[in-house]
């Protein structure tokens, strides 16, 4: 792999959990 | 009449442009080491040419930002295989697919340094990514992986040079 592609891909691994954990907040308090 | 000789007139334009230039470079130099406030303007201009790529390295940070997150928001969309098999061959095709992608914005890089590039900067590099992180989603050890991805990156390394001096012995 390649540095740049690395850091991208950090980046949307750690979108993804927040969004992920957004998402099980809103599931959890009933928020569609 | 007589007529003058193509090779004469490209000579001569040559040897008027050249003269210009090192004309102009000699001007140049002489009001650099003479003149303050030419000085200061250089050093004006340097200082705005330089604030203005790193803005527009910054917007370009942003906007690649933004369209990595719209592509994770559309592949989890999309969804993923379910079953183990599938999930096996899914994992392989988008490493696969990963690596080509990673390969080709590498060299891509060293073209564009040399200006012969013509794609946006850094697309390749997310479509690479975006292929790494569906192997990530249906792997078992996601952060496992991230090592392992961690560890596939070609570590610079800086080392210094000693050069000896060649002196010669004195007997």
């Amino acid at each position: 792999m390649f540095q740049p592609v690395l850091d991208i891909l950090a980046e949307m691994v750690a979108y993804d959990r927040t969004s992920d954990a957004g998402s099980a907040t809103s599931s959890a308090a009933g928020v569609e | 009449m007589s007529s003058v000789s193509t090779s004469t007139i490209v000579f001569a334009t040559v040897g008027t442009v050249a003269t210009g230039a090192l004309a102009y470079a000699v001007y140049f130099d002489y009001r650099r080491r003479h003149d303050v406030e030419f000085r200061k303007s250089l050093k004006r201009e340097s200082k705005r040419l330089a604030k203005a790529a790193k803005v527009e390295e910054e917007q370009s940070g942003l906007k690649r930002r933004h369209q990595a997150r719209r592509l994770v928001d559309e592949s989890n969309e999309e969804g993923y295989p379910q079953g183990m098999e599938e999930n096996e061959a899914f994992f392989m095709a988008q490493v696969s697919e990963g690596e080509q992608l990673s390969q080709d914005s590498m060299l891509s890089v060293h073209w564009r340094a040399l200006q012969i590039i013509t794609h946006p900067t850094g697309t390749r590099e997310i479509e690479a990514a975006l292929c790494f992180f569906k192997a990530m989603k249906v792997y078992p050890q996601p952060k496992e992986l991230m090592g392992i991805y961690d560890k596939t990156v070609p570590k610079v390394r800086r080392s210094i040079i000693i050069i000896e001096p060649c002196l010669p012995e004195l007997s």
